[in-house]
């Protein structure tokens, strides 16, 4: 008797959800995720047998670069989600601190901290 | 990994059989160890170490680097960057020790490592063990960056918030490197101290200092990014 007289309530018109695909296609809400950073070569620890290392990295698109150990400061801007650039090493353990400040200010700024030696190894 | 190991053990066992019939041989004759074989023995000694680092050329191309903790017989534990402990394991005939300072590299032998030493070591990895094939004490740097909330005029520093929330104080000294970057030309250019301002981010580069209780180093390198380039409307950068 008591589930019998329950009726179903309607939601009126302003209460109702949205299509969600009608709100993204607004212009100050972004649909599309961004690229984070990524180191994609060299890996960490890796040893090179030469001063230098060539970086391939992922990254927002339109960034401004900022790359630093304790001998090189390498700033540059990335319009694309990819970019390659040689660094310098030195001997020893070099620390690499690659951060990325997106001209999209929606899209947060990142870090990513590698460790590369460079090291004669004479046996 | 097993194939390696494998071949590691059967050129250990010929290498064993060789020395031992060189000794054979040495106690059957009068015992006159000539010079040359004593170059050979060495030599061979010499092509071991070359043979099991060839073999193992794709492991000796890691190392991992940290503080040594304390110091054993033939072997040492040390602090990974993330705290991680490792032991490193000291062979007196396969293991080099090398000091570096600059571009130079000066042979060490294990004696002369010390607790806090800060050092890189090579060799093969078993978890947290390592064969150590090198070992080189070096200099340890640290690569921060953070927000300038504080500049003093009177003894030439700086306060910095670091992104890990740590609060560091830098002394710019007359051989601190200091930089900026251009906001409208990207290019780094030098810049006194008077340029730099409460809010804008700082990377900069110190020389950690086991002996330094607090967070106040002094500056090795800075690179200034002023804060207008992040007031800058996104269209116009």
């Amino acid at each position: 008797l008591i589930v019998s007289n329950i009726q179903p309530k309607t939601l009126p018109e302003s209460k109702k959800i949205k299509d969600t695909s009608l709100i993204a296609n607004k212009k100050n809400i972004r649909k599309e995720e961004f690229q984070p950073l990524e180191i994609v070569d060299p890996q960490n620890n890796t040893v090179f047998d030469k001063p230098a290392a060539n970086f391939e990295i992922k990254l927002p698109k339109n960034s401004l670069v900022v790359v630093q150990s304790p001998i090189k400061d390498f700033v540059f801007q990335s319009e694309k989600e990819k970019a390659s650039f040689e660094f310098p090493l030195a001997l020893g353990e070099n620390v690499i601190v690659i951060t990325v400040y997106p001209k999209d200010k929606k899209i947060p700024q990142q870090k990513k901290t590698i460790y590369l030696y460079y090291l004669k190894q004479k046996i | 990994m097993k194939k390696n190991f494998l071949v590691i053990i059967i050129g250990l066992f010929f290498g064993f059989v060789v020395i031992v019939k060189f000794i054979i041989i040495g106690a059957q004759e009068p015992k006159t160890l000539d010079a040359s074989s004593e170059s050979k023995i060495e030599e061979f000694k010499e092509k071991i170490a070359s043979r099991v680092a060839q073999l193992n050329k794709d492991q000796i191309n890691k190392a991992t680097s940290g503080l040594i903790k304390e110091i054993k017989k033939d072997s040492f534990v040390f602090a990974g960057i993330n705290g991680e402990m490792y032991t490193a394991n000291f062979d007196e005939i396969i293991t080099k020790i090398y000091q570096i300072k600059g571009s130079q590299m000066s042979e060490l032998q294990f004696s002369d490592l010390a607790k806090n030493d800060f050092v890189i070591v090579l060799g093969i990895f078993s978890g947290q063990t390592i064969t150590a094939n090198f070992i080189y004490k070096d200099e340890q740097f640290l690569v921060l960056t953070g927000n300038i909330t504080e500049v003093n005029k009177q003894d030439y520093s700086l306060k910095v918030l670091t992104d890990e929330k740590e609060t560091y104080i830098l002394d710019i000294e007359t051989y601190t490197n200091q930089n900026m970057i251009n906001i409208k030309t990207l290019e780094t250019q030098k810049i006194g101290f008077s340029k730099i301002k409460e809010g804008d981010i700082i990377h900069f580069v110190i020389k950690k200092d086991l002996e330094n209780k607090g967070n106040r180093y002094s500056a090795k390198k800075i690179l200034i990014i002023p804060q207008e380039y992040f007031l800058i409307p996104s269209e116009n950068k």
